[in-house]
């Protein structure tokens, strides 16, 4: 009865090291294949992130400006006033 | 059935030894190279590469950067349709639409393409190859349309190329980037010359065991050696400035005739570049495309002789060492063509002013006034205060290539006489602009810095560096009334801004050919700084070869004033008479 016993026991034993190997060997395999993904998705969106910094950079640059308005019409000023050291605040002056 | 036993028996413990004896062979006699064999099929290393420094201009903007580029190759065994189809497909994707060479622009499209069809189709027809590289430099949308033709064999390697979002903004400031010996990008010439090392930073390495389909195994082996990013630059490089002095130089070069031009500003107080253009320039992306000639900066390698510019020099040594003041009145020397040995200099104009006073001398800018000053100073002194204005040796600039043309051993009388006003002396652009701006600044000599700032992990800040003390403030305020007149009396004076006050100097030099100058051709130049009393900037604007005028005062000079003009309204620096 004892020797019974002992024999499911270690069965029980068994079978539950066997099937935890299965399970966590099965998570790290899906895991891995996630982390894949994860880092793919990391670069992709790392790329597009790049792409957009170099997008702003293009249209704000001066060579692109001065294109876009001079298409448009914009001339640079002809004529220029200058205004400086008021003797007394403008907005008191009368 | 005693003897099957034995036999069986037999067999198994033969069995068991073979067995053994081969586990000992794998485990131990073979163990470091099956180990090793294992550990290549797992074990997979990734190179993380590093991105190279950006170049940013004072304002923040990023002037240079990264962007992948993309090379196609063909692997022939698997190509699937036919080499002619697939080359007839290629050849209008891959054309460039803007050829920078003028003889391949002037072929119409259709012949382009046709000539690209037929270098595609030998290359896949190679019968010795089995990999062939079809295209370099391929952009992100040229790659997506050839993946769109979904052309089995063909495929793409990912580099990055530097990205100029100002165009081409100061080619020979920024030099350009390729390969060394061992295929590693390196930078050539300029800032990416210069500072390679900090921009180019340090790939690295993640060691880490896969699967057989390539995937992590989580609990295996994971080392990670990270990457070191490349530095970026910050430099005094004012954006707007710098679109001002090209856009200025490149009309004036039209307007002018001439064949060459090179503009540089700089702050006189702390020697940052403001901004440098020269013209021609060429592609820093296309460098490949050009003349190996044209990467050098003419602003720093390129020598020439300075003329009427030089003047102020010799008239800031005598006065500093009390030889003349702006009083002085010049001896007989002004009163005709000054002969030493063989030679007899003139006047540019050959026209002479007995009695004249040496602030004459500089507004006229007159050669035998110049001689008188030389003379007055002695020739000791003379060289002694060209050396110490920095001429003869480097400017320390941080641009890879400078020259610095040495000084003559042995100074003769005439030697004297013609670098008095700038002939028989070579100088560089930047060494002028250097020296000029030792009278801008009250005296001191200092060196020219192209960056302001190395930003890693912390910034660290290029401090201005003052190399000596050339002159006293007393001196150097004397010098700049001086150039103030020149500028507003001298030859010139129809070309300068009313309301601001400008020191400068016109200068008109001849080209020295094949040991004589040639009468036609000049090197016209103006050098001058703005506000004179409160100076911002100092400038150098030189043309070669001007075709409209030979003089610098019809040239050089109103070129000067118009980009000074334009940086004084950029700076919002007002007029000495602005409205209240």
């Amino acid at each position: 009865m004892i020797k019974r016993l002992i024999f499911f026991l270690a069965f029980l034993v068994t079978a539950g090291l066997v099937t935890a190997t299965i399970i966590v060997s099965s998570t790290y395999t899906t895991t891995g294949e996630t982390l894949k993904k994860l880092e793919f998705q990391k670069e992709r969106l790392s790329q597009e992130n790049k792409d957009l910094e170099r997008l702003i950079l293009e249209k704000t640059s001066l060579h692109y400006l001065t294109e876009l308005a001079q298409s448009r019409g914009y001339v640079p000023p002809q004529d220029s006033l200058t205004i400086s050291d008021p003797s007394s605040p403008v907005a008191l002056s009368n | 059935m005693t003897i099957r036993l034995q036999v069986f028996k037999s067999f198994i413990l033969l069995t068991s030894l073979v067995i053994l004896a081969r586990l000992f062979y794998w485990q131990v006699i073979n163990r470091d190279a099956l180990t090793l064999a294992a550990e290549s099929q797992r074990s997979t290393t990734q190179l993380v590469p590093a991105d190279r420094g950006n170049i940013i201009s004072s304002d923040g903007y990023t002037l240079v950067t990264n962007q992948p580029s993309y090379l196609l190759y063909a692997y022939l065994p698997q190509l699937e349709q036919p080499q002619l189809t697939i080359s007839h497909q290629l050849a209008p994707l891959l054309i460039d639409a803007n050829p920078t060479d003028a003889t391949e622009a002037a072929k119409p499209l259709s012949e382009r393409i046709s000539v690209l069809e037929s270098a595609l189709f030998s290359k896949l027809t190679d019968p010795d190859k089995k990999w062939v590289a079809l295209q370099r430099h391929l952009g992100k949308s040229q790659k997506e349309n050839i993946e769109n033709l979904n052309l089995l064999g063909l495929g793409f390697d990912q580099t990055y190329v530097r990205f100029y979002p100002e165009a081409s903004m100061s080619a020979h400031l920024f030099g350009f980037v390729s390969h060394d010996e061992q295929g590693e990008p390196k930078g050539y010439f300029g800032i990416e010359g210069r500072y390679d090392l900090e921009l180019r930073g340090r790939p690295g390495k993640i060691n880490l065991d896969t699967d057989a389909a390539g995937r992590p195994i989580l609990i295996g082996l994971f080392n990670i050696n990270p990457e070191r990013k490349g530095r970026h630059l910050k430099l005094h490089l004012n954006r707007s400035i710098q679109s001002i002095v090209e856009n200025r130089l490149d009309k004036g070069l039209e307007k002018y005739g001439a064949a060459a031009g090179d503009v540089i500003v700089m702050d006189p107080f702390t020697g940052g570049i403001l901004a440098m253009a020269s013209l021609p320039k060429y592609d820093p992306r296309y460098f490949y495309n050009y003349d190996s000639s044209s990467y050098k900066n003419p602003v720093i390698a390129d020598t020439y002789e300075p003329g009427s510019t030089f003047k102020v020099v010799t008239m800031a040594a005598a006065v500093e060492e009390n030889a003349v003041t702006p009083d002085t009145i010049c001896d007989s020397t002004c009163d005709g063509p000054v002969t030493i040995g063989k030679y007899t200099i003139r006047t540019w104009n050959d026209q002479y002013q007995p009695g004249e006073t040496m602030q004459q001398v500089l507004e006229r800018s007159d050669n035998t006034g110049m001689i008188f000053t030389a003379f007055e100073l002695g020739k000791e002194k003379f060289v002694d205060y060209i050396s110490r204005f920095g001429f003869g040796q480097p400017t320390g600039i941080d641009l890879q290539e400078e020259s610095a043309p040495p000084l003559r051993d042995k100074w003769g009388d005439i030697d004297v006489a013609t670098a008095s006003f700038g002939q028989g002396i070579a100088v560089t652009g930047i060494q002028m602009v250097r020296a000029v701006a030792a009278i801008a600044n009250g005296g001191n000599l200092v060196e020219p810095r192209v960056v302001s700032e190395v930003i890693a992990d912390q910034t660290i800040p290029v401090k201005p560096t003052i190399t000596r003390r050339v002159i006293s403030s007393e001196t150097a305020r004397t010098l700049t009334d001086m150039m103030v007149s020149a500028t507003s009396h001298g030859e010139a004076q129809w070309t300068f801004l009313k309301d601001y006050d400008i020191a400068g100097k016109t200068g008109t030099a001849q080209v020295a050919i094949s040991g004589h100058y040639d009468e036609e051709k000049t090197i016209a130049s103006f050098i001058g700084f703005a506000p004179a009393y409160d100076p911002k900037f100092v400038m150098l604007v030189k043309l070669r070869e001007p075709t409209s005028s030979p003089w610098a005062a019809e040239t050089a000079a109103p070129l000067w004033h118009q980009i000074a003009e334009d940086i004084l309204f950029e700076l919002n620096i007002p007029p000495k008479h602005s409205s209240n």
